[in-house]
């Protein structure tokens, strides 16, 4: 099995997930697009330790692939709250509308 | 031998600094307390000038006595020179005496707005300034006294002045200054001139004098036009008077009687003891001009008396006359007109003095000085007071027989017989001064006389006629009395030329016999 | 010569006086008046006794003694002492008698007086500044004696001070006695100068006069010198121009009149002229000046004393008339002529001025229009009075008759000296002085002629005789200036609600005695009566004197028995007075001595002139000094006074003799003027004065020939009017504008480099930095959108940016 495959795969949902983020405004979606990025880059990552560098004895491609997955559910969870908060005090999850830290 | 301990002339000359310190340290709200010790620290300082004025050699009088010499600043070679000989020694004992008397008379009278602490404390640095003028052998440390007692008087008059008083306090501060730098750049060009002519202590004027004229003739009379500026500024001299009229008028009452007693003979002083030994050449070109100014304002100053309507201002136009004489005397350069001029010096301290303080306690009852709005009848009201000031004004007016009048006689019999090098060319010049000048003293009666009539005889106005005024206080009889018994003394016993006399010989012989 | 070392007692005495009296005067029973009294009367004493020493004793050799002195610079000394000779003495006894007859007299004229102790205070203090004067060894103790002389003139005059025309009286006398005094401090100072040239006492009168004999003094020093001295005397003797004070100094009480018209004030000037009169000797010029000055002055002032009303102005214009005489009799070499004029005529104005005061006292007007028939209640004033006029108008025997023939023939040897010696200016003045002299003693017979009729004969017009019914009566019948008496009426009637007041506590205090002078105004109107005896004491004292004095003269005591050995001119002179002689005459034709001692000399004279002769080469003093006249009538003073005298000292202090011309032509002018006035005047008050009515004459008189105008216009108003504001506001407009301006530019300056420079230009520069900065940042905050996902396109524009950038670089 060659490397190309998972690459344009990973590429592909790098992509999306970046014009998620890019693009809409409702702010779950873009944490849902942050995820996706994040998965393209563990795709990348398992590719690589299976495919090129089989022989390492810790198999650090998975385990960086874990962390990461661990990482992310941290962030979607703190992401999540704010826009929880954001809800609650705004009764809006609209990315626009939160300026607060704006000139 | 007393009258070497220098260590004694020191303590006299700072102790006033201490007594103001003291002054400072107490608590302001015991008034009373603090004018009882401004009167008790004056007092300390009188008793040690009497010390002194016991232990001074009257006979070596032109020797300089209770001397100090210590090096001081060593980079530009000053030293901190004092001593007092006889001509120093009258001036500073008036100025001890004067400030005594001032210190007793704020125990009751005292201008607005009060605060006795500061005022005293102000009064007697300005003693020391004062006195160190008259001490100081060292043209730096003379400078620096000269100096130090625009201070004190600037706030006296800024703070305790009439209405106009920071327009006057200025005045007066700046215009002194102003002349102040020509004389300090008079004294630099004499420092080098003297260096470079190998003295050792170049800035010591007992060397200065005694080298008997350093510099060429061209030197000598730009630099005796820029310590000319000075001191004429000081004196003053017509036309540099008119801070004078200002300063007095809204100075309170201590204040005009120290700036007329004392400070203004700073300025003739300075030129008896440093202007005319130390630049002889420079002087003798100047003397003509020093002369003329001096009789122009003795006339001027009369006729401007006579158009004044407040007696304070009156009183100092006159200093403008009676300075006149004073240079007048100080521009013959002989004998007999430096010992006029001192003399005339002293006695204008007493009698000005006195006409101040006569005016100052005027406006205390009055609450006027106005001649018209006063209006006569002050010796109905208060016929002592009145008579006080008829014979303070006749003393003033230079009525032989009393203080004012061998200074003015003693300048016009010099100015007729003046130093050989001027009488070589300006004998008929200086004729026309002498007649000029004894016209003055007319002109000098008249505006007393007047003054005599509008305010002190006839009756009284209605406006005063039911006042209840005060007659002499007795707080007043004791300040005044040792200047009224001086008034009277110094005419029949003009005992201040024995003092004067060896100093003047020693100093005219400076002159190198013009 | 014991009693002459305590002449320095007579005048510490009433200093002393003066002192107590000003101290503790108001606590004594008679409020300072016994310390005065007492005071004077001692100094009286001494003074009489130094005047008798020295007058028995002849020309008396001075005693001089300094008591303190003090270095006036070098060489030149202040000095106090005193210096006694017979002219010293001869002051000092007028000074003590007329002083202590005026304070005698005070202590009634001015009892009830506010500051009656202030009074005596200043009577004492006066006597004083003219001992001071009088005994002075040089010039500078003159002068301060002749100013306070002056100062306490200014004092007394404006006792009255409640009134401001008294105040302007005596600030007039003491201006122009001042004026006055810029001649003469320059004049000590100018002859003071010349003599340090040759010695260092260079103030002392006898080293002065002295050199000046010796022709050691340069002419020049002499001219200028005298001639400014003489202006000083010739404002403190009242000399034309300067005279216009002493008229209105009767301001102030009368005894004061009298002590500055006859001791203490007016003959300081003669005094002094005469104590430098060897001095004064030495130039023409200044000898002629005095006689103009003089003969002017006594002739012309004698004419405004006719026109006055006021008893007190007939005499301070007769004062001022007499003075003229003594000025000019020393003007024309008589100084013993002078100053013995000066003697006599101190004894008999003392007298009229205090026999006038009597008057005064008696009517409370000062004016003879009041007065008439006061011989039937006042005869003792009456007779004192006439005694006094007859003395002024030179009655023959009184003492004014011999003083005033001596100036006269004083003159006469004056004028004939000149023309032996040829020169025409003594022989001129000489002329003026006796001819105008003559005519003036016409005019003051007559003045004292009219005014002992207007007062004493006819009928009393006073207030007393008068109610104010009575006037409108005589108003009615045509007898009375009305409008003048009704002034009158009321002026007295103030005076003397004014003068009870003062006195009612007298009265009620027991002294009804003394007050009850005041008391006749205010009720009925009593008739005037005779003062008490302390007035009266002082006219008679007064009166007795001014009859034997004039034979202190002596030129008559041959007539009369009298001895010729000691008399007034050996009393005064001095031993340098008989050295001397004047320069200018030195040149004249020799004249045998003996032919012109003629009839009435004695024939030792000419032995005794030889004598003098050769002791005036010794001297070396030219022998041809012959001053003597060519007329035949005219004999020359000679040895037959003083002994051992010479011709030519007669010139000097001329002592003449007695010349039946001048007798005849005086008398012959005094019965003259004395008709006159009998026969305007003697029966009673004449409906129109002639003397008011001539015209432009009595206008100029009235008007005191406009001195006074003039004096005022000319030089009160301009100085005070003109050049004393102009003096004020150039100092205050130009001189401090000056200053002002400067500073006013120095601020203007200051505006400039603080407003414009400082804060625009530098301050602008660092505050357009500041200001750059915050535009551009406001400008780039703009980035800081707050919007996440633009932040995220700038990192992923970075990202692309870095990736070109790398690849690049691979």
């Amino acid at each position: 099995m060659t490397l190309i495959g998972p690459l344009v795969l990973a590429a592909f949902l790098f992509c999306v997930g970046l014009y998620g983020v890019m693009a809409r405004r409702n702010a779950v979606l873009v944490l849902m697009s942050v995820e996706l990025m994040l998965n393209a880059v563990n795709i990348n990552l398992v590719a690589f330790q299976n495919l090129k560098w089989q022989d390492d004895p810790v198999a650090t491609g998975q385990v960086f692939a874990l962390f990461v997955v661990v990482v992310a559910a941290a962030e979607v969870g703190v992401g999540l709250a704010i826009v929880f908060n954001m809800f609650r005090n705004r009764a809006s999850i609209n990315i626009d509308d939160a300026d607060l830290m704006r000139w | 031998m007393l009258n070497e301990q220098g260590w004694l002339l020191s303590l006299a000359l700072f102790f006033p600094v201490i007594g103001a310190a003291i002054i400072v340290a107490m608590p302001s709200e015991a008034e009373r307390t603090v004018k009882r010790v401004g009167v008790v620290l004056t007092g300390i300082t009188l008793a040690l000038s009497t010390v002194i004025a016991f232990g001074f050699d009257y006979s070596s009088g032109d020797r300089l006595q209770f001397e100090t010499v210590v090096p001081w600043i060593d980079a530009i070679g000053a030293r901190y020179h004092l001593g007092i000989d006889g001509i120093s020694m009258p001036l500073f004992y008036l100025t001890g005496l004067l400030t005594f008397l001032c210190a007793i008379y704020t125990t009751k009278i005292i201008p607005e707005p009060g605060k006795p602490k500061a005022f005293l404390a102000l009064m007697m640095l300005l003693q020391t300034g004062m006195a160190g003028t008259f001490l100081a052998f060292d043209l730096v440390l003379f400078f620096i006294f000269w100096e130090v007692v625009l201070v004190p008087m600037y706030f006296m008059i800024g703070m305790w002045g009439g209405p106009r008083r920071e327009y006057a306090s200025v005045k007066f501060f700046l215009y002194t200054l102003f002349g102040s730098v020509f004389m300090l750049v008079g004294f630099l060009s004499v420092y080098f001139a003297a260096s470079d002519a190998g003295l050792a202590n170049p800035w010591d004027i007992i060397e200065l004098s005694q080298a008997a004229g350093i510099g060429t003739s061209t030197f000598q009379t730009f630099a005796f036009l820029g310590i000319f500026l000075g001191f004429a500024i000081k004196v003053p001299v017509w036309p540099f008077h008119t801070w004078l009229p200002d300063a007095h008028t809204e100075a309170p009452t201590v204040g005009s009687v120290l700036l007329a007693g004392v400070l203004l003979k700073m300025g003739t002083y300075g030129f008896i003891r440093i202007a005319l030994p130390i630049l002889p050449e420079g002087a003798v070109r100047f003397a003509p001009l020093i002369g003329v100014l001096g009789v122009i304002g003795i006339i001027y100053g009369s006729l401007a008396c006579l158009a004044q309507s407040d007696v304070k201002r009156l009183i100092a136009f006159s200093s403008v006359g009676h300075m006149g004489f004073v240079m007048l005397g100080i521009s013959a350069m002989n004998e007999q007109g430096i010992q006029a001029a001192l003399y005339g010096n002293i006695a204008h301290a007493v009698v000005t003095g006195m006409l101040f303080f006569l005016a100052g306690s005027l406006h205390e009852r009055y609450h006027t000085r106005d001649i018209a709005t006063i209006g006569g009848g002050m010796l109905v009201k208060m016929p002592r007071y009145g008579a006080l000031l008829v014979f303070v004004s006749m003393a003033s007016l230079g009525l032989p027989g009393l203080a004012g009048f061998w200074g003015e006689f003693g300048a016009l019999w010099a100015a007729r017989s003046p130093a050989p090098a001027i009488a070589a060319n300006w004998s008929g010049l200086y004729l026309g001064l002498v007649i000029a000048g004894a016209a003055g003293t007319v002109l000098t009666a008249a505006y007393f006389l007047w003054l005599i009539q509008r305010v002190g005889l006839g009756t009284p106005t209605e406006r005063w006629a039911a006042e209840p005024l005060a007659d002499v206080m007795p707080i007043e009889w004791v300040s005044w009395t040792p200047l009224l018994i001086l008034v009277f003394v110094l005419g029949p016993f003009p005992f201040v030329f024995n003092i004067q006399d060896p100093a003047v010989t020693n100093l005219v012989s400076f002159l190198g016999g013009g | 010569m014991e009693a002459l070392n305590y002449a320095w007692l007579i005048v510490a005495l009433p200093f002393v006086a003066a002192g107590v009296i000003a101290a503790f005067g108001r606590l004594m029973p008679l409020k300072g008046a016994e310390v005065g009294l007492a005071a004077i009367a001692i100094a009286w004493v001494v003074a009489v006794m130094i005047g008798y020493q020295t007058f028995v004793n002849g020309p008396v050799e001075a005693v001089e003694q300094v008591f303190w002195s003090a270095p006036l610079g070098g060489s030149v000394l202040i000095e106090f002492g005193q210096y006694v000779d017979g002219l010293t003495a001869m002051m000092l006894v007028l000074v003590t008698t007329v002083s202590f007859m005026v304070q005698l007299y005070s202590r009634e004229y001015m009892h009830g007086e506010d500051r009656f102790t202030y009074f005596f205070a200043m009577l004492s203090l006066f006597t004083f500044s003219m001992l001071v004067l009088v005994v002075a060894p040089n010039t500078l103790q003159a002068l301060v004696g002749w100013e306070l002389v002056g100062v306490c003139s200014y004092l007394l005059i404006g006792y009255y001070w409640l009134e401001k025309t008294n105040s302007d009286a005596a600030n007039k006398a003491f201006l122009t006695t001042k004026f006055g005094d810029i001649g003469l401090v320059v004049g000590i100072i100018v002859l003071s100068v010349g003599v340090s040239a040759h010695t260092d006492n260079v103030f002392s009168i006898r080293e002065t006069t002295e050199l000046a004999a010796a022709g050691m003094l340069s002419e020049p020093t002499i001219v200028l010198g005298c001639l400014l001295i003489f202006l000083g005397a010739m404002a403190k003797s009242g000399q034309m121009p300067l005279h216009v004070w002493l008229p209105d100094a009767m301001a102030g009480p009368t005894p004061v009149s009298a002590l500055i018209h006859a001791a203490t004030m007016v003959t300081a000037g003669v005094f002094l002229i005469a104590r430098l009169y060897p001095v004064f000797a030495q130039s023409l010029a200044v000898m002629n000046t005095m006689a103009i000055v003089g003969t002017i002055t006594l002739f012309f002032a004698g004419f405004v004393a006719i026109v006055q009303d006021d008893i007190k102005k007939v005499l301070a214009y007769s004062t001022i008339s007499q003075l003229g005489y003594m000025v000019a009799a020393l003007g024309v070499g008589g100084y013993t002529a002078g100053i013995f004029h000066l003697f006599t005529h101190g004894f008999f104005k003392a007298l009229l001025f205090l026999g006038s005061g009597s008057l005064i006292h008696a009517i409370h007007s000062n004016n003879m229009s009041d007065m008439g028939g006061m011989r039937k209640f006042m005869p003792v004033t009456f007779w004192t009075f006439v005694v006094g006029s007859l003395a002024l108008a030179g009655f023959p025997l009184t003492a004014g008759f011999f003083s005033k023939d001596e100036v006269l023939v004083s003159a006469q040897i004056w004028a004939s000296n000149g023309a032996a010696s040829g020169v025409s200016s003594t022989a001129l003045t000489g002329n003026l002085v006796f001819w105008l002299g003559l005519a003036g003693a016409m005019v003051t017979t007559f003045y004292m002629g009219r005014s002992v009729f207007l007062i004493f004969f006819g009928t009393h017009r006073g207030v007393s005789a008068h109610t104010p019914e009575e006037v409108e009566a005589e108003v009615a019948a045509g007898t009375l200036d009305p409008q003048a008496e009704m002034e009158d009426l009321d002026q007295a009637a103030h005076d003397q609600d004014a003068v009870d007041d003062l006195s009612q506590q007298d009265v009620a205090a027991g002294h009804a005695g003394h007050g009850s002078d005041h008391d006749h105004g205010s009720g009925g109107h009593h008739l005037p009566h005779e003062s008490g005896w302390q007035i009266l004491t002082a006219l008679v004292v007064l009166a007795v004197l001014s009859v034997p004095v004039g034979f202190l003269g002596g030129f008559l005591w041959d007539e009369v028995g009298g001895s010729t050995e000691r008399n007034f001119e050996t009393w005064t002179a001095t031993h340098l007075l008989e050295e001397v002689s004047y320069p200018f005459l030195a040149d004249a034709h020799p004249v045998d001595l003996e032919e012109l001692h003629g009839g009435e000399a004695e024939g030792a004279d000419a032995d005794h002139a030889g004598d003098g002769a050769e002791e005036g080469e010794a001297a070396g003093i030219s022998t041809d000094v012959t001053p003597l006249a060519a007329g035949a009538d005219l004999v020359l003073a000679t040895e037959a006074e003083g002994g051992e005298g010479e011709v030519d000292n007669h010139v000097l202090h001329g002592a003449p003799e007695f010349h039946l011309n001048v007798f005849v032509l005086a008398l012959g002018g005094f019965l003259a003027a004395i008709a006159l006035a009998w026969t305007i005047y003697g029966r009673s008050r004449p409906m129109r004065d002639p003397v008011l009515h001539m015209g432009g004459v009595t206008t100029l008189l009235e008007n005191k020939y406009y001195f006074d105008d003039i004096g005022y216009r000319g030089v009160v108003v301009p100085v005070r009017d003109w050049l004393a504001p102009a003096a004020s506001w150039s100092s205050n407009v130009i001189l401090d504008g000056i200053v002002k301006n400067t500073g006013g530019a120095v601020k203007r300056l200051a505006d400039v480099t603080y407003f414009t420079i400082d804060q625009k230009v530098i301050d602008g520069g660092i505050n357009g930095g500041a200001f750059s900065a915050a535009w551009i940042s406001s400008k780039l905050k703009r980035l800081q959108s707050g919007d996440v996902q633009r932040y995220a396109g700038a990192m992923l524009a970075g990202v692309i940016v870095l990736v070109v950038v790398f690849a690049a670089a691979r």
